[in-house]
């Protein structure tokens, strides 16, 4: 059915005078060889595909995302032995030591891919999961920057105007695109990657990672999720690799700016490079981004100089802390002066049921020296508070004004109260998500949870995912604007309009609106 | 330090810092739905600064300007680690097993005017004053408006996003203005839509708002009154 196949430059070689040196429809573009007929071809280009799928190529096509097969090494070589793009492939990715043929590569790949994530093993497996031959292959150091070339998005999906994909499909192709970079970017890099290398890493990667029809490999998920020890870290990779990954500039920014400069903008038109971006939600990230409040966000307070705090060692000394945090303002009320009687109680040791500790019959002197060391110790206990909550300030500049805001990262504030939670609930069934229901128990019955829960599931195929809902409440500037102060008054407003909404929830915005 | 001690701390803090009495400052608050404890837990998240209109030029327009701005970034600020985690996820240990956590954001309560803010859409007297829905003003309160169609959440941050651009190189002026009213939507870009399950499927952006409820006590007694004595 085949004849000799052609040579690759088309010409033909003096050992085959006799075979022309035209194409013919009949010819394998991968190996030259001509077959007699259509379907001929087709059989010998399926035998191609076959054995590319077993050495792991599944970036592309119906293959792309699944894992790749445990073939016995004996397979892989019966299976392979006439595919010569497949073995090409492989002595060249495996020629760090300039003696490892393909097949050796192929079965190290094989045998770390089952090793468990977060072991030493583990940057090997990032390594071929996102095609590690080729990243241990370059000896020049490499960086995450140079592992997301645009290029290297080919393999994880389109790259282009959001025109025509799907908001589900965009997301999911960034983020294996952004997971592979995250492998390439981990320890399987720190020996270097050169670029090229690191493109077809995080494309191989992108493909097993997510894939729109087929169920993602076991802990993949896992494995492109964020570090809680390593968040910082992990996000600025994260958004370095989608923006590498997911804009392109625009050309021609300049078409149509005004000649006025209008001072409500901001003082001035922008003279950046403009990008588009693939999805809405990465273009809403990369803009603000670009404000790079991140970078100019401190810890909230400076450390004094001889900072000691956690000098209220006793529980007599925590009472009057205590004291001293809460009173102020124009003399104490009745509820203050009931404080101030707990407050004595405590100090002449005979509140009932009090603690004995080492500082039991220590006088305040023994304690601190002077009022200006009692100052000090308060003040550092009070700044070690807010530092250690992780509370973080930032001047932001807008139209030529700065204003000093406070804030703190939800992701860490929601994961510390789920460390503190004792009963948490993982899924709004039992042991995985429960179909939508007229039940309004708990927040977790609500609408948006399980419709969260079912796309996260939908897309995921994970068993280890789950949904991390949370409720934002705001104290908004209708409250302020009424004349109320931040006052015990108003506290205690917010604990009752807390108490309202958290009752109704979700259902508290449908009735209104 | 007790953790109630800490809370107090911070108060004390910002009292130090700032002058209460002139509420310079609101607060922010999160929960998560996940803990059941009976109780809601709502830890502060963010203070913001509230920003009052000055002596200038169109000081109307301008103060508008910054306070959506500055909300905005200070949102962005609190949830940028979030708002990844909500691709990609969190690892989380629970009860000895290695799980991934996907946060989500389910509701965000306010008042009327932080909604209009937090969503960039328009307050005031505009085309389409609903925030979930495209009704048009003069057909509020008709039944057409129980069929209005609803907000697409894409096509209308999409819009947002091109405004932003525009407004940001100063140009297109005319498309700016167009773009604007096609939704009653500012030229500027909710961070909020950054979230997972926003802008992407269930596309819940316009419909995870919701009112605080002594907030709209007085509207809605209101509109009963005036409903009885018709």
């Amino acid at each position: 059915m085949s004849v000799p196949p052609l040579p690759p430059d088309g010409s033909h070689g003096e050992d085959n005078p006799l075979i022309p040196a035209t194409r013919s429809a009949l010819d394998c573009p991968t190996c030259f060889t001509r077959c007699a007929t259509r379907s001929g071809l087709m059989w010998h280009r399926l035998g191609h595909l076959q054995a590319s799928n077993r050495a792991g190529e599944r970036g592309r096509g119906r293959a792309a995302g699944r894992p790749p097969p445990l073939t016995p090494a004996g397979a892989y070589k019966t299976a392979t032995g006439g595919g010569p793009a497949a073995e090409t492939r492989y002595s060249s990715s495996g020629a760090k030591e300039g003696d490892a043929d393909g097949q050796a590569v192929l079965d190290g790949a094989v045998a770390v891919g089952a090793s468990p994530a977060g072991s030493a093993a583990g940057a090997a497996e990032a390594a071929v999961a996102g095609g590690g031959a080729n990243a241990a292959r370059s000896p020049e150091g490499g960086s995450p920057s140079a592992a997301v070339s645009p290029a290297g998005a080919i393999g994880g999906g389109p790259v282009g105007p959001a025109a025509g994909i799907s908001g589900r499909e965009q997301a999911r192709t960034l983020d294996a695109a952004a997971a592979a970079v995250d492998n390439t970017a981990g320890p399987a890099t720190a020996g270097g990657c050169s670029a090229e290398a690191s493109t077809a890493a995080g494309a191989d990667s992108a493909g097993i990672s997510v894939d729109a029809g087929h169920p993602a490999a076991p802990g993949s998920a896992a494995r492109a999720a964020l570090d809680p020890k390593h968040i910082d870290e992990g996000v600025k990779r994260h958004i370095e690799s989608l923006l590498a990954f997911s804009r392109h500039a625009v050309a021609g920014t300049d078409a149509g700016r005004g000649r006025k400069r209008r001072r409500l903008d901001g003082g001035g038109a922008s003279e950046g490079v403009e990008y588009t971006y693939t999805t809405v939600s990465t273009a809403v990230q990369a803009l603000y981004e670009e404000e790079e409040d991140w970078k100019h966000s401190t810890p909230i307070v400076d450390r004094r100089k001889g900072w000691r705090p956690g000098r209220f060692d006793s529980f007599r000394l925590r009472a009057v802390q205590r004291f001293a945090l809460e009173s102020g303002g124009g003399g104490l009320s009745l509820e203050g002066i009931e404080k101030l009687w707990d407050l004595l109680d405590t100090w002449d040791r005979t509140k009932p049921g009090m603690p004995i500790d080492g500082g039991h019959d220590d006088t305040i002197r023994d304690s601190f020296n002077s009022v200006s060391d009692f100052k000090n110790a308060v003040r550092d206990d009070v700044d070690d508070a807010a530092l250690g909550a992780g509370w973080l300030k930032c001047p932001l500049l807008v139209d030529g004004q700065t204003f000093v805001v406070f804030f703190r990262p939800v992701l860490d504030v929601i994961l510390d109260m789920l460390k503190r939670g004792k009963d948490v609930r993982l899924w709004s069934g039992e042991t995985g998500p429960a179909p939508p229901s007229s039940n309004r128990e708990t927040p977790l019955d609500g609408d948006a949870f399980r419709l969260n829960e079912q796309e996260l599931m939908a897309e995921k195929k994970d068993g280890t995912c789950f949904v991390l809902g949370m409720h934002v409440y705001s104290d908004a500037s209708q409250l302020s604007w009424s004349g109320g102060t931040f006052s015990r008054m108003q506290e205690r407003g917010g604990a009752l309009r807390v108490g309202l909404v958290s009752d109704e929830h979700f259902c508290v915005g449908r009735v209104v609106l | 330090m007790h953790r109630y001690d800490t809370l107090v701390s911070l108060r004390v803090w910002l009292s130090r810092h700032f002058d209460w009495s002139a509420h310079k400052l609101y607060p922010l608050r999160v929960r998560v739905v996940n803990v059941v404890t009976g109780e809601a837990e709502w830890e502060p998240i963010a203070y913001i600064p509230l920003v009052r209109k000055q002596k200038e030029p169109s000081a109307e327009v301008r103060g508008r300007e910054r306070r959506g701005a500055i909300l905005q970034r200070v949102l962005y600020l609190a949830f940028r680690t979030t708002v990844v985690a909500s691709h990609v996820g969190v690892l989380y240990e629970h009860e000895g097993k290695r799980l991934v956590a996907f946060p989500r954001l389910l509701l965000y309560m306010s008042d009327q005017p932080e909604e209009k803010a937090v969503l960039c859409l328009k307050g005031g007297s505009c085309q389409h004053p609903c925030s979930t829905c495209v009704i048009r003003v003069d057909e509020a309160g008709a039944p057409a408006a129980l069929s209005a169609e609803e907000r697409n959440a894409v096509l209308t941050v999409e819009r947002q996003l091109e405004g932003a651009a525009h407004k940001r190189y100063q140009r297109e002026s005319v498309r700016r203005t167009e773009l604007e009213a096609m939704d009653s939507a500012h030229n500027r870009v909710p961070v909020v839509a950054g979230m997972a399950g926003m802008t992407t499927a269930p596309f819940l952006l316009y419909k995870s708002i919701g009112f605080d409820a002594l907030h709209v006590c007085w509207f809605l007694s209101s509109l009963c009154m005036v409903a009885c004595k018709l």
